[in-house]
């Protein structure tokens, strides 16, 4: 038939081609045109044929509607872990043909699919298609909540994934706000989403593991979903991703043993109902490893590394997969480590790294880990130049993990916040309901007691009307007192966080960049022996830099942190600071202290210790003195009073506030804000005497 | 010939000690190791002369492994190698029976002129930190110093002031004051007003 209609075609083209060819050229040059004609005939036939033929394949615009672009989506979903490539096109198709429908729905389906198909795989590209069909979904206003919270499921994990834990934050909380107004009644999906709230504040630990209000969040969700699961009728699945939840929630805590029987027990009662997918499964896989890791036991790990590397390996999979599949590989270049094979860490390590920067960015703990993985790796081979390089690699990262921990942490405390203010406008309601309730009762009351007992009734009235006016009062102080306490509440763990971050850094300059230096220094001495450079004035000179450098480093790390503050206390601190500037050189400080430790308000440690230290500095700076006194008094009470004395030469205290005084101005301010007394007296030429003094439960404030 | 074990969680120390005193005559290395656990392991087997110990590694700690060791293998000596020069930390690690205390940017000397000491049988603490701890020791046992404030008010009390009077004069708090009291109290070891006044002038704190 086709043939046919081709032939007839041909013939009726050449002719026409002909006649139009005669008709225009009538030159000697004919024959050649006509050929020429007769090409370009062939060439448009052809092109002719091949668009008839194309025809034939697409399906003519009446082939197909919404309905079988919802059906086109659903077989695609179906494949999705069979043939991942497959059931893109598919999804890619059903966007097409939703565009030329202008089927708004489908369009937004078909986006969300994409979206979560290359989740795994490119994190940049979730959320453009994210993103889209989200504006789909606004065009579209049908009230299709629960495909809408995928996506901001989806749209929240991806942005963890890249450590953009305020944009993961929004959509958690907007899901959290879904699910409590109600409007999500899919049991299952909010199994999914407590799960993933789980594993979102599981990466939020910062406070390392030691509150127990994270532990009991932690809780919390698990139960949530727990309940959620209870509500399901055909409930086996969602029982078992309560498993899941448990796994990790002991990993959290560290019990990798009961971790593990859940993980395992997830594992088989899913595989019994056939329900796992492979994502799910390589991070079950995986958290397996990494209890194993994290207690140091690496040929465990190992076992099930290389099930996630049995359980598929077809190309096409590896590709859905990509960023699964290269955590998988930085796991086990950690489990190399543990193995002492330093070389096929370095290896297997550094092309993960690689290859994971071409699926989008990921800021991630593992990916930290890993960059420490490669310097100890290349310290053990001996190869201290790529160990410094992936030193200062993880340091940077960590820092930025560090940062992005207090951007968290903020959004934790807004969570708590919002949770604070819900009550708060509980208790508020219930204050409006309390007045109303008086009004309406009074009012019907003074009626019906005037009817009775006039004088009587005044009295009683009076009294009862004073006793609602202390209920509501009460209510208000209440709202106040909440108000009040989240504030502090919120500012102290700011503070924490940056202790927190101080104690990071002074720890890894002091141990990792410290230990470097010291090893440096070591080869050095080497070197001066066996080649007897112990003349030689350069070396020598290059060996004492190297030292010098080392020792400002663990300088600069107590000054960033002392940590001997938290191993030692506040006291033994400032004797041991004494002494060591004793040992400078300069000024004698001695130190003494009265009365017991026992009740010593610990909040009061570090702010007090860098108070210490800035008088000491500034005797040791301005006061030109041979002797200094320093005295802390611990009250049983749980405060101090510090005095700092030297006999230098002094100053006109009320003077030296305008002029010299920035580091005094500072001091005073700082003792203010720890609700303390400051008193200084000095006199030119007879020395200074500044005296401190803190009460228990005043310090509430930043430093 | 000394045998010699070493242990430090940070592998550039381990490599850099090893090769410090590989051609020493009379030590031989007999046992490196990486964490507590391995080293516990390692002694086990082999027991050393003298062992140098990080205090601060992951896992167990220096000081709780000094402890054990000490108590089990009574003839192993025991070096800290550290970081730390902080005095009473010294100390706690000198209590576990440690005999030997360097830190760890010693030169290659001073390691192998301590490790041939303890095995001597005799203590050795690098010289700056000897210092400090004597030192401190001499510091702990000196009187209590008064300061010139707490004279100021000693004097006033002498001069039959009421803590209020002071408190108003000094341009200072009551509570302050009482603080200022309390401490005398404390450092002429006087129950009241009387023993301070009678102390004082004893002493000739006062004019």
């Amino acid at each position: 038939m086709l043939f046919v209609k081709a032939v007839q075609y041909f013939v009726f083209l050449l002719l026409s081609a002909q006649t139009l060819c005669t008709g225009m050229h009538t030159s000697r040059n004919q024959h050649i045109l006509r050929t020429g004609c007769l090409a370009a005939m062939l060439l448009l036939l052809s092109v002719k044929l091949m668009a008839q033929a194309d025809d034939k394949i697409l399906p003519p615009p009446a082939k197909f509607d919404t309905s079988s672009v919802l059906q086109l989506i659903k077989a695609g979903n179906s494949l999705t872990d069979k043939k991942p490539e497959e059931a893109l096109q598919h999804f890619i198709t059903a966007a097409e043909q939703s565009s030329l429908l202008d089927f708004n729905t489908g369009l937004a389906l078909a986006n969300a699919k994409i979206a979560r198909w290359y989740f795994g795989n490119n994190s940049d590209k979730t959320i453009e298609y994210s993103r889209k069909a989200l504006a789909y979904f606004e065009q579209d206003n049908t009230r299709l909540a629960e495909e809408k919270a995928d996506i901001h499921l989806l749209l929240a994990e991806t942005f963890d994934e890249q450590g953009r834990q305020d944009s993961s934050a929004y959509y958690y909380y907007l899901l959290g706000n879904e699910v409590e107004a109600g409007n999500i009644t899919n049991g299952k999906l909010a199994v999914d989403l407590y799960t993933k709230l789980l594993i979102f504040w599981m990466n939020l630990d910062y406070t390392g593991g030691e509150n127990d209000d994270y532990f009991k969040t932690l809780k919390g969700y698990v139960e949530k979903a727990r309940l959620a699961a209870g509500t399901i009728r055909d409930s086996a699945e969602a029982v078992s991703s309560v498993y899941f939840m448990e796994g990790a929630y002991f990993h959290a805590l560290k019990k990798f043993d009961s971790a593990r029987f859940y993980y395992n027990w997830y594992l088989s009662e899913r595989e019994k109902i056939n329900k796992i997918t492979l994502p799910r499964k390589i991070s079950v896989y995986t958290n397996i490893a990494d209890t194993y890791l994290q207690e140091k036991k690496p040929d465990d790990a190992m076992l099930f590394i290389n099930k996630v590397y049995a359980l598929d390996d077809s190309p096409e999979k590896t590709k859905y997969l990509a960023f699964y599949t290269q955590f998988t590989n930085l796991l086990k270049g950690r489990a190399l480590f543990l193995q002492k094979k330093y070389n096929d860490a370095i290896t297997i390590t550094s092309e993960a790294l690689e290859k994971l920067k071409t699926t989008g960015s990921h800021l991630r703990a593992e990916l930290v880990e890993a960059n420490k993985t490669m310097a100890d790796s290349y310290e053990a081979i001996g190869d201290y130049r790529n160990a410094l390089v992936h030193k200062n690699r993880y340091i940077f990262l960590n820092d930025s993990l560090m940062k992005k921990d207090k951007i968290d942490m903020v959004n934790r405390l807004e969570v708590r916040y919002r949770i604070i203010e819900k009550d708060k406008a509980l208790a508020e309601q219930k204050l409006q309901l309390a007045k109303v309730e008086n009004s309406i009762r009074s009012r019907n009351l003074l009626i019906a007691v005037i009817a009775l007992l006039v004088l009587f009734s005044i009295a009683g009235f009076g009294l009862w009307r004073r006793k609602n006016i202390h209920k509501q009062r009460l209510q208000q102080e209440r709202i106040d007192n909440l108000q009040q306490k989240m504030e502090i509440e919120r500012l102290n763990a700011t503070i924490d966080g940056e202790e927190k971050e101080r104690t990071r850094i002074a720890r890894e300059l002091h141990d990792g960049i410290g230990a470097l230096l010291t090893g440096a220094k070591m080869n050095f001495e080497l070197v001066k022996k066996s080649n007897q450079y112990e003349h030689n004035p350069d070396f020598i000179e290059g060996i004492k830099l190297l030292e010098d450098t080392a020792s400002g480093l663990r300088e600069t790390a107590h000054n960033i942190m002392p940590e001997i503050l938290m191993q030692e206390g506040l006291s033994n601190a400032v004797r041991s600071f004494c002494e060591r500037m004793t040992g400078k050189g300069g000024t004698a400080i001695s130190f003494q202290t009265l009365g017991s430790l026992e009740n010593m308000d610990a909040t009061f440690d570090l702010p007090v210790y860098r108070i210490i230290q800035e008088l000491i500095q500034n005797i040791r700076k301005h006061a030109k003195a041979t002797t200094a006194l320093v005295q802390m008094n611990f009250h049983d009470d749980g405060g101090v009073d510090i005095t700092v004395e030297d006999d230098g030469v002094g100053m006109d205290v009320s003077t030296a506030k305008k002029t010299n005084g920035m580091a005094l101005k500072n001091i005073q301010q700082r003792v203010k804000q720890l609700g303390g007394r400051i008193d200084i007296n000095s006199n030119i030429g007879k020395g200074t005497s500044v005296y401190l003094e803190f009460e228990p439960g005043k310090n509430n404030s930043a430093i | 010939m000394i045998k010699l074990a070493i242990t430090d969680d940070q592998v550039i120390i381990l490599n850099g000690l090893q090769k410090i005193l590989a051609d020493v005559q009379n030590i031989r290395i007999t046992g490196v190791y990486n964490n507590g656990d391995e080293l516990l392991e390692g002694i086990a087997k082999e027991q050393p002369d003298v062992l140098l110990l990080d205090i601060q590694m992951p896992g167990k700690s220096g000081i709780e492994l000094a402890a054990v060791i000490t108590k089990q293998y009574r003839d192993i000596k025991i070096i800290a190698l550290t970081n730390i020069d902080v005095v009473a930390q010294i100390k706690k690690i000198l209590q576990q029976g440690v005999m030997g205390y360097l830190l760890k940017d010693a030169n290659p000397a001073t390691i192998i002129n301590a490790i041939e000491t303890v095995y001597g049988g005799e203590q050795y603490i690098q010289e700056q930190l000897r210092q400090q701890l004597l030192n401190s020791l001499s510091a702990g046992n000196a009187k209590q110093i008064v300061t010139r404030r707490e004279k100021e008010i000693l004097q006033l009390i002498v001069d039959e002031f009421t803590n209020q009077e002071i408190a108003d004069k000094l341009f200072l708090s009551l509570r302050t004051v009482e603080n200022h009291r309390n401490n005398l109290l404390q450092k002429l070891d006087v129950k009241n007003t009387a023993g301070l006044v009678k102390v004082a002038i004893q002493e000739g704190l006062v004019t």
